[in-house]
């Protein structure tokens, strides 16, 4: 493992008030939440400033990949002034039902910020209205450093409340990491205080999971839970415990175990991709079955085996558990600094078109295929690649420094870009008419990231194993690519105002 | 890139074999032979592709996944790799290499987002989104003479 401590500095946070009808935006909410204060952003409008704290930095490169962690404390003040021109978003700032919503404070020190002069924005109906927390269809999600600032770079997390269902017995975890790669909720075991029923499987036996993720598994039984997200509800959602408490890991679960708040790097992981379920069909079949589910007998060890599960059995996607806003959900996090920061504000929205809040507003479509790839051109109109969005992805991961001409960083952060000078890059993605939508990104020296800092919206790395593997997709669109956009997740067989689900929009 | 260069060079034919099954399994460092276990297993069909140095035994499995093991001359699989619905069983394919794999990753957080780790003699590259998944592995010390690991395909 190897170490790189890195001098602390202040951050530095845009902020932006509200603005969408083009009007005076309204003064932020200010939340506690640990680091620095940030904002979220949606026209042009207020800006606060905040001076982040310090802390020391660690990037776990496990001498080998591309881990990189941080564990910068969060910063302590955040101060807010008003009236100035604000950040500006990537995507524009038109349309805007998706503008700015809340300023943001911290550790109860934070100021709010104040509504510049609003942007131009013009909502498509007249009727959109920037989310805030504040609506019921609207989670805070905090980019931080993780649980007990335990030096997660780029990762945004929600507070999860987990009910017996149809009971007000309740526990509330912090830091799930909000996973538009994945599908459903998974809370380590170690975290939950909260009794749960089993779901059962087949001869009274429990249900289990052996989830794979990309680095890792993750291994815990089935559980049944009321989950509140903001001010909704799944009701009976199945979710997993993820841990080995309750039965041991078996043999025949693969892979890296990720079952521990040290090696998830969080308490859980919220997925709220395009899916419904997370196995699909696969675990329906016998003959098709790739080993994901387990049933089990009460006993804690050896006795789960692998296990057929039906898709109203399997773990589902929050969103589609939802009684209304259920179609869909999209993340909104404002433009930070070229420098980073040590916690930025934004928000997690529940459905597409189904209330004043949620309109698509001038976002564009990226259809998707049966994989769940969109298609990417780099450079802009330049050769075209398999691409994936994942909010749960930590940075822009993409093609090699032979095509994208961005130095590698050296030793075991190698597969992190580390370019003599912040580089800005120009792609295209396909949109649904076969327009292409422009995406502008950039990518800075991964090896010159302050240490105080969890945010960086300009984080790149090498595809791994790009060209090697031509099944691989060459582009993965991580949380970086989220600071500064709208990006709506669309759930398969939904219908929205753009039609039905799966689809990317931005 | 690999594919590219199967087809546009014409190098590999295609057969499709159906044999009864031996009992060991087929897993990096391991006999060819074995390889039909992993097709029973996996309720997989199986593709021969022959190269002019080496063999591609590709499985094709009902769950939409595909695990290719590459053979040598010397009829041991130097490496394996995957793509499509499900991670395959990282055990069966890494066979002894895994419990190294296993130690030499475990306990570590590392940030989400595809991986590629080099141990000695032996690099293991994966990711996955959704339910997609990819990856390979192959020994570096086993590659056959002219072998590039940009054919892994």
């Amino acid at each position: 493992m190897r170490i790189l401590v890195i001098a602390a500095v202040g951050a530095f946070l845009c902020a932006c008030g509200s603005s969408s009808h083009g009007t005076a935006g309204s003064g932020g909410n200010t939340r506690a939440s640990g680091g620095a204060g940030g904002v979220s952003a949606g026209g042009s409008g207020g800006s606060s400033q905040a001076s982040g704290g310090s802390g020391g930095s660690s990037r776990d490169s496990g001498g080998t990949s591309g881990s990189l962690a941080g564990s910068g404390a969060g910063g302590t003040a955040g101060s807010a002034t008003g009236g100035a021109a604000g950040t500006t978003l990537v995507t524009g700032t038109g349309g805007s039902s998706t503008g700015g919503a809340a300023g943001a404070g911290n550790g109860g020190a934070g100021g709010a910020g104040n509504g510049g002069v609003g942007g131009s924005a013009q909502s498509a109906g007249g009727t959109a209205s920037s989310p805030s927390t504040n609506d019921p269809n609207v989670a805070a999600l905090t980019v931080d450093s993780g649980p007990d600032n335990i030096g997660y770079l780029n990762g945004g997390f929600v507070s999860v409340t987990i009910c017996q269902p149809g009971t007000n017995t309740c526990q509330t975890i912090d830091h799930i990491l909000v996973d538009t790669g994945s599908i459903g909720l998974r809370v380590l075991e170690s975290e939950v205080t909260l009794k749960l029923a089993a779901a059962a499987g087949s001869a009274g036996k429990s249900l289990a999971e052996c989830s794979p993720f990309v680095s890792g598994t993750s291994w815990g039984p089935v559980r049944l839970a009321d989950v509140k997200l903001g001010g909704e509800t799944a009701k009976d959602l199945r979710i997993q415990l993820v841990g080995e408490a309750t039965y041991t890991l078996p043999s025949d679960c693969s892979g890296t175990p990720i079952n521990d708040l040290q090696t998830l790097g969080s308490k859980g992981i919220i997925g709220v991709g395009i899916y419904v379920e997370d196995c699909g069909t696969a675990c329906t079949r016998q003959t098709a079955n790739p080993g994901v589910y387990y049933e089990c007998t009460s006993a804690r060890t050896g006795g789960c085996s692998g296990a057929v599960v039906q898709l109203a059995n399997q773990i589902t996607n929050p969103i589609a558990g939802f009684a209304t806003d259920n179609n869909g959900s999209f993340i909104q996090l404002p433009s930070i600094p070229a420098s980073g920061a040590a916690s930025v504000s934004g928000l997690l929205v529940f459905g597409i078109g189904t209330r004043a809040n949620n309109g698509l507003g001038s976002a564009k479509v990226i259809p998707l295929d049966t994989a769940g790839m969109a298609t990417t051109n780099f450079p802009t109109g330049g050769t075209k690649y398999t691409s994936f969005i994942d909010s749960g992805s930590n940075g822009f991961f993409f093609l090699n420094s032979s095509v994208t001409k961005l130095a590698a960083c050296s030793g075991g952060m190698s597969n992190f870009y580390c370019p003599k000078t912040t580089t800005e890059l120009g792609a295209s993605m396909l949109g649904k008419d076969g327009s292409a939508v422009a995406v502008t990104f950039t990518v800075a020296d991964a090896s010159k990231f302050s240490a105080a800092n969890s945010a960086f919206s300009n984080l790149g790395g090498q595809m791994p194993g790009y060209p090697t593997d031509p099944t691989i997709p060459p582009f993965d669109w991580g949380l970086p690519f989220y600071f500064g956009r709208t990006v709506f997740t669309a759930v398969e067989a939904h219908d929205t105002p753009a039609g039905s689900g799966p689809y990317f929009a931005f | 890139m690999g594919c590219v260069v199967y087809a546009a060079c014409g190098l590999g034919s295609f057969a499709t074999v159906g044999l009864l099954a031996p009992p060991a399994q087929a897993a990096l460092g391991d006999d060819v032979s074995a390889v039909e276990h992993d097709r029973v297993r996996m309720h997989a069909t199986l593709q021969i592709r022959r190269k002019s140095n080496y063999d591609i035994h590709e499985l094709a499995t009902p769950a939409g996944s595909a695990v290719r093991e590459f053979v040598g001359g010397s009829g041991k699989v130097f490496a394996v790799s995957w793509s499509g619905g499900w991670r395959p069983n990282l055990r069966d394919i890494m066979g002894t290499h895994y419990d190294r794999y296993i130690e030499a990753t475990r306990g570590q957080r590392r940030a989400r987002g595809p991986v590629r780790v080099e141990l000695p003699g032996m690099v293991v590259v994966m990711g996955g989104y959704l339910r997609t998944f990819w990856g390979h592995v192959y020994l570096t010390e086993q590659l056959p003479a002219g072998f590039s690991p940009q054919e892994l395909e």
